[in-house]
């Protein structure tokens, strides 16, 4: 929560004043948001000195008030004032020299690691501070609340908006027996403030409750004691401290401190547990609304979260360069560098054999453009339609991958398999042809060709002429990466549509082709799937099936 | 064979039944709150204990009887004949537009009224400014006094006006001169709230308000140097637009607000009414902004989903105060800007850039005091729909303000200010005392039409029945309903796209969900890629949840439009089955409120004592790994199980606190803060533990089993579950009348809420509900009239306000066959109703890609140049030259990326998120 909790108290002696806050930290800031408050910064640096002073003059018109001290105070000497550490003794010696420079406390957020809670006298910044200091004077000498008990929430776009809980606890050494406190809670946020106002109240009630109940319960105490010794007849407000000699008596009237809450409460650990609690509140006040981002689709299958693409302005689109001695360098970047490389026949027979299912056995003298190249094919499917061996050095069953990639010099080669992956039992004897090609230069073997069905050949709504149309658009890569992604997601939504077709209308026993064929054909229709892709979108859906 | 529908026709009453139970399953009857329970109060400060009330609500209601109104009246109306006040546009008709009758029983007689009692009149409008005075006469309560004074005196204890009065005001007076929001409880006599707006009057302000004056200001606004921190966020807004200029070049797109095509040509309406008392003032100075702040917007973004988190992430900045920065949130309606703005006009006053003025002027406060009736909802209500109680409150004070500024100015004081120039006058000392007649508002026309506006909206947004399911927000947070609901959708979908989305129908739904879609943006980071990146960084921000759904609801996901959409049309059925569709394509994200409990540190800390002394020699152990326990929630909101989890402590004592209580981390820790490089103790944090969550997410387990309806039953009933979040609040079915605030609603017609409406669109451009330092940059209201079969667009830019946008809608041909194709899908191959929406689904992602893609078509323009000298590539033979601009698209690039002209609007609108 962006927020400063704090208990502040009316001071006999002081006035209003503040005792302990707490305020929540994030670690590192989330990188991108150093610029905004970079920009944030700038833009107000100018006037940073001039809104100290003035707020620090303007707290009231009250000439009186204002003339309070509201510069960085020196620790508090007054007693009631005093935020104190828990009891030195406790602690070994060694701990005790740490201990004098301790200036707070600070509580991890377990479930949240960057965040942590620093509890201490003031805000380390001065700005921060005048805002606490300012809710402090307007919680307890400004604001009216109804039997000054309860919660008031004020402020403007100068000082914040601040949620003030008041409340007031027994003390037998104080003026009317009563001492007066408020947690007060510093936002810049108007709005979630008024929204955090009835958790917040709750929890301030809460702690004023547990906080009232023992002070009164040593309230009770002391006013025994004191009945006790004085027998019933000198009925001031002094306690077992009450006073023992004319001259502690005038003391104790020249407005010399109240005790400190550590004394009064006899809690030593008290602004230990306070700040635990501030902890607290501060972390389920942030926790407490929680926004949940839904897809109703979980996954989009074309993409896969390394895919997100940036829309970078400044990024400079690289055109496919190939060079052509066989350095290290050497890979082939992009699908539409293997597209021209290997020239549109082999580019359609190749595709299509992929994206149907059958193996297809990369071979090639140099690795990196073997790597490149099954790179290249992957994304041209869902994640789901592959499985892919690199750098083996034997031959594999579809069984086992889809793509493999065999490491042997001096050439590239392309295999392909008939074996259809979707029945994944199929013949481990591959009948593959072999192609051999040096360097850039290729040869595909096997595999199906529709090159002589002219009517399949040309139609233009199947996938390969659909892809091959792309590869000829004259787009920089980064465009032709989006156009692809775009292609993809097309294909896949109607993959998963096949998939709930299959699924709803045979029920694990039909196959396809025993299914109302003119239901068949028109959804195929309005899929506006081509008759000749049919296999692709089965193996698709196929491997969807199977996840 | 799904669609029973369309087997015999359905008797209407059948019907009737079918379409109601669409919207409203269950009976909606949430605890009564009627206008009696709102008080209003108007006061000055005169300096005495006792505030002077210029107006009371509670006033008429208690006093019944006097027939001596008639001379108070015309001593009233007569400060107001003639008067110069109204004779630039000011209020001329809106004065009229709500014409309080005296049998009006909310006005008068104290009876609930029904919350969807016709208030506007319009029979009245258009008046002369004379018969608005007689109006008022006529319209007067049968409660005047003559004796006003004595009759307050009265009154006010009954109505402890002295305690509201110290608790509006405070006990000390401030000297900070803006406005101060206030919140109250009060305790007895009944409970109440109390929401205060202080404010002060000076001098200038006078002056402000003279139209010669208002039309300086847009040469005032481009200052950026004003010191007061309510400039700040100008200031930071120009700040980031350099910044941002700086990094990113001149490259159009940044700068490039997203317009419909269509606004080019949109038709210029010339008013037949003059403007009306809203349209001015204040607000119009913090509009130069505007455009700053978009284009900071959008710049900052890097990724395409990522302006989602980054609308977030700046809020999550802007509230923060980690680093120092105090940045308050500037208050809706930017009175504060005029304030100071007005001050610096003065030339007088140039030297003093803060809210000071403190000998002449005054303080006002406007209350409203709401009596609670035990009513645990209303409670609710108040404080979590409080950003849009607000801004009905700021449109309450800019009446106020501008009445007592003409008020004050006419004040028949023996030297009253007679020139523009006299007050400036140092020796003119009468203001200091210009004090009004107590109770000179009680019979104002004007501000009693704006109490009444005010009464009704916070009622009317109160208790309108709404829409119990919304169906994106339902199927998301409640798997189990998916099937259910995503079948009476597609039922309704697909039976609207069969009878009202052909050409004799003007395809009129896909019209309607294209420019839904284009308004509505928030279903884009629903189908765009979740990047790692905003899933890291989502959970450690701090924003308040409520204001993102907001912002979701009302589209301002990129741009900071703000739309509506209304469905008008006699036909009940028809238009109900349209808001139901639509509840599935406006979409935000659902909110989910922890209840935790602390586990009472007392007992947590019970065994220190004797721990202290064994833990102190292992005090620089990792204390994390040992204050983890069952009792802290460690499951996610994401896990679909309710979190109900055992409190253990009993148990748990052992390993969390008995082991380590306290650590003293070194300076290393907590080097990453300049300031504490003192040591730090370590405190652990209190364990907590999660009693529940809302709204529950059944258990899936459970829900796959069986699939009665009965055993679906949420643990909030829907008229309990929409004070929680906007999420279920913003969307209402058929009513019988206009209502303000509600994103999505029916009406039988719009024509004697036109202007109603009209007002709204003009007051939300003020408004400032989504974002601190956002100001709106236009304000839309979509309007579906199934009766002419149309689709429109008005509202207003922000650029000028008199700046009428009207403008026809037309359909995106993409979602057309989208919409059509899944009809096929769902009638004619009869596939199950789910798959059916995964298809619309995923053909909203390839539109986001595709939107995507066009967008970076026209940003590659700059790198293309650079690219071709180093391409000797025998892979790309030409050069890629990128469209100049994005005017006039060539139909070949259209086709690269699988458009057509008609998509262009939508394409458009989905680039201005990201």
């Amino acid at each position: 929560m962006n927020a400063i909790v704090s208990l502040v108290h009316f001071c006999e002696v002081d006035g209003p004043s503040v005792i302990f806050c707490t305020q929540a930290f994030h670690a590192n800031s989330v990188e991108d948001t150093s610029d905004e408050l970079s920009v944030s910064n700038g833009g107000k640096s100018p006037s940073t000195d001039q809104t100290h002073s003035d707020s620090s003059k303007e707290i009231l018109s009250n000439k009186k008030e204002s003339s309070i001290n509201i510069s960085r105070p020196a620790p508090a000497y007054c007693a009631s004032c005093a935020f104190s550490l828990p009891p030195l003794d406790t602690l070994s010696d060694a701990k005790k020299i740490c201990n004098s420079e301790i200036k707070g406390f600070k509580t991890r957020d377990e479930e949240n690691p960057l965040v942590s809670y620093k509890g201490s006298r003031y805000p380390q910044d001065q700005q921060l501070y005048a805002a606490v200091r300012q809710a402090c004077v307007r919680s307890l000498s400004c604001e009216f609340c109804q039997g000054r008990e309860g919660p008031v929430l004020f402020g403007d776009d100068k000082n914040g908006y601040v949620l003030s809980y008041m409340f007031k606890i027994k003390d037998s050494q104080a003026r009317g027996s009563q001492r007066w406190y408020s947690f007060t809670f510093l936002m810049t946020d108007r709005v979630y403030l008024v929204e955090s106002w009835p958790f917040l109240v709750s929890k301030f009630r809460a702690l004023a409750i547990s906080i009232q109940t023992k002070a009164s319960q040593i309230f009770e105490k002391e006013n025994a004691t004191k009945e006790e010794r004085n027998d019933g007849t000198f009925l001031t407000r002094s306690g077992p401290l009450s006073p023992t000699s004319p001259d502690q008596f005038l003391r104790r009237r020249a407005n010399q401190p109240l005790r400190s809450l550590v004394d009064l409460l006899r809690s030593k650990d008290f602004f230990v547990q306070l700040h635990a609690n501030f902890s607290w509140i501060l972390k389920a006040c942030g926790m407490r609304l929680q926004e949940k981002h839904v897809k109703l689709f979980s996954n989009s299958i074309a993409v896969s979260s390394k895919t997100i693409m940036l829309l970078d302005p400044n990024v400079t689109y690289k055109f496919p360069s190939f060079e052509f001695n066989r350095s290290d360098e050497t890979r082939i970047e992009d699908l539409k560098a293997l597209y021209y490389i290997l020239g549109l026949d082999a580019f359609r027979k190749l595709i299509l054999n992929f994206v149907m299912g059958n193996q297809l056995v990369i071979k090639g003298n140099d690795s990196k453009i073997v790597q490149s190249v099954i790179s290249i094919l992957k994304d041209l499917v869902p994640s789901e339609c592959c499985s892919i061996i690199e750098n083996e050095n034997n031959y594999q069953p579809i069984s086992i991958c889809n793509i493999l990639g065999l490491i042997e010099p001096f050439y590239i080669l392309l295999f392909l398999n008939f074996c259809k992956h979707i029945s994944r039992d199929c013949n481990k004897s591959p009948k593959d042809d072999k192609a051999m090609t040096n360097a850039f230069e290729f040869d595909l073997q096997y595999g199906i060709d529709d090159k002589d069905n002219k009517r399949t050949y040309s139609a233009p709504s199947s996938f390969i002429n659909q892809l091959t149309g792309i590869m000829k658009l004259n787009l920089p890569r980064e465009l032709m990466n989006t156009r692809m992604i775009i292609f993809k997601e097309q294909w896949s939504s109607k993959a998963k549509q096949f998939l709930r077709f299959i699924k709803g209308n045979n029920e694990g026993e039909n196959t396809l082709e025993n299914m109302e064929l003119t239901k068949q054909i028109e959804f195929i229709k309005f899929l506006d799937i081509n008759e000749n892709d049919l296999p692709i979108i089965k193996f698709w859906a196929g491997c969807l099936k199977a996840t | 064979m799904l669609q029973k529908l369309f087997g015999t026709k359905p008797t209407k009453d059948v019907d009737d039944l079918h379409t109601r139970a669409l919207l409203e399953p269950d009976s909606w009857s949430p605890p009564a709150f009627n206008s009696n329970q709102i008080r209003v109060i108007l006061c000055q400060d005169t300096g005495d204990k006792t505030k002077l009330t210029l107006y009371d609500s509670a006033y008429t209601v208690a006093s019944n009887s006097s027939d001596d109104r008639d001379r108070l009246t015309s001593e009233l109306s007569s400060s107001w004949s003639g008067v110069g006040f109204f004779s630039g546009n000011f209020l001329q008709k809106s004065s009229s537009a709500i014409n309080i009758k005296s049998n009006d029983p909310v006005n008068i007689a104290g009876h609930p009224p029904h919350y969807h009692h016709h208030i506007l009149d319009n029979d009245n409008k258009r008046k002369s400014f004379d018969s608005i005075n007689k109006s008022s006469i006529r319209t007067l309560p049968p409660s005047m006094n003559r004796n006003s004074h004595a009759l307050f005196s009265q009154r006010k204890i009954a109505h402890n006006i002295d305690l509201i009065g110290e608790m509006m005001f405070g006990a000390v007076p401030l000297s900070y001169k803006g406005m101060t929001t206030k919140i109250h409880f009060i305790k007895s006599p009944k409970p109440q709230i109390l929401l205060t707006k202080l404010f002060s009057i000076n001098s200038t302000d006078f002056e402000s308000n003279s139209p010669g004056r208002r039309s300086s200001f847009s040469s005032i606004s481009s200052d950026t140097s004003l010191s007061s921190s309510t400039q700040g966020s100008i200031a930071i807004n120009n700040e980031s637009r350099n910044f941002i200029k700086q990094k990113c070049g001149s490259n159009p797109i940044y700068s490039d607000d997203y317009s419909e095509s269509s606004d080019d040509e949109s038709v210029r309406i010339i008013p037949t009414y003059p403007s009306s008392l809203f349209h001015h003032g204040p607000p119009i100075l913090g509009l130069r902004t505007s455009g700053n702040s978009i284009s900071s917007t959008s710049s900052l973004s890097t990724s395409p989903r990522s302006n989602f988190t980054n609308r977030r992430m700046r809020r999550y900045s802007q509230t923060s105060m980690e680093n120092g920065i105090f940045n308050p949130t500037p208050l809706p309606g930017s009175t504060a800007r005029l304030e100071s703005l007005a001050t610096r006009l003065d030339p007088l006053n140039t030297n003093s850039l803060s809210l000071k003025h403190p000998t002449r002027s005054m303080m006002y406060a406007i209350g409203v005091v709401i009596t609670l009736e035990d009513n645990a909802i209303l409670e609710e209500f108040i404080f979590s729909h409080f950003a849009l109680l607000e801004n009905r409150l700021h449109q309450l004070h800019s009446t106020a303000f501008r009445l007592l500024c003409h008020l004050l100015r006419r004040s028949p004081t023996p030297s009253s200010i007679n020139g523009p120039n006299s007050i400036f006058n140092p020796s003119n000392k009468r203001f200091s005392s210009t004090s009004l007649p107590s109770l000179m508002l009680q019979n104002e026309s004007i501000w009693l039409e704006a109490v009444m506006r005010f009464k009704t909206s916070l009622c009317q947004l109160y208790s309108t029945p709404r829409i119990q399911e919304p169906l994106w927000l339902n199927m998301s947070t409640f798997p189990q309903q998916r099937s259910k609901l995503a079948k009476s959708l597609l039922n309704e979908l697909t039976f609207l796209l069969e009878n009202f989305d052909n050409k004799k129908s003007n395809f009129f739904i896909s019209t309607l969900i294209s420019s839904v879609l284009m308004y509505h943006l928030a279903w884009v980071p629903t189908v765009a890629p979740i990047s790692d990146f905003e899933e890291r960084n989502g959970k450690n921000l701090f924003y308040d949840p409520l204001w993102a759904q907001l912002g979701d609801l009302y589209g301002s996901i990129g741009t900071s439009v703000m739309s509506r959409t209304i469905i008008v049309g006699k036909d009940v059925n028809t238009v109900r089955r349209i808001l139901f569709v639509l509840s599935y394509f406006i979409r935000c994200s659902e909110v989910y409120e922890r209840m935790e409990h602390m586990i009472p540190t007392e007992s947590q800390f019970e065994e220190r004592k004797k721990v202290w002394m064994k833990c102190e020699n292992n005090l620089q152990d990792n204390i994390s790994s040992n204050i983890s326990s069952p009792g802290v929630t460690t499951q996610k909101l994401s896990s679909e199980k309710v979190v109900k989890l055992v409190d253990n402590l009993s148990e748990n004592t052992e390993d969390s606190y008995k082991t380590k209580l306290l650590n003293v981390s070194n300076s290393q820790q907590t080097a990453d803060n300049r300031d504490f490089t003192e040591s730090l103790l370590e405190v652990p944090m209190p364990r907590s533990r999660d009693s529940f969550i809302t709204p529950e997410v059944s258990s899936k387990d459970t829900s796959i089993e069986d699939d009665e309806p009965s055993s679906k039953k949420l643990p909030y009933r829907a008229d309990e579950l929409f004070v929680k979040s906007y999420g279920r609040s913003l969307m209402v079915g058929y009513c019988d009348t206009y209502m303000s605030d509600f994103v999505l609603m029916g009406l039988p017609s719009l024509d004697k809420f036109q202007e109603s409406l009209d007002i709204d669109l003009k007051n939300s451009l003020m408004m400032q509900p989504l974002s601190s330092q956002d100001t709106i940059s236009k304000s839309v209201c979509i309007l579906g009239e199934l009766d002419r079969l149309n689709c429109a667009i008005l509202g207003y830019k922000t650029v000028t306000v008199d700046d009428h946008i009207f403008a026809p809608l037309h359909t995106s041909d993409y979602i057309c066959s989208m919409l059509h194709r899944c009809k096929d899908l769902y009638i004619t191959i009869g596939m199950p109703a789910e798959s059916c929406l995964e298809y619309i689904e995923d053909h909203l992602r390839i539109l986001y890609y595709k939107a995507v893609m066009y967008k970076k078509l026209f940003a590659s323009s700059i790198p293309t140049s650079a690219a071709t000298g180093t391409s000797p590539s025998i892979a790309s033979p030409s050069i890629y030259t990128p469209p100049s601009s994005d005017d006039n698209v060539p139909l070949d690039v259209l086709d690269t990326i699988g458009l057509q002209e008609s998509d262009i609007p939508l394409v458009k609108a989905v680039n201005s998120t990201f």
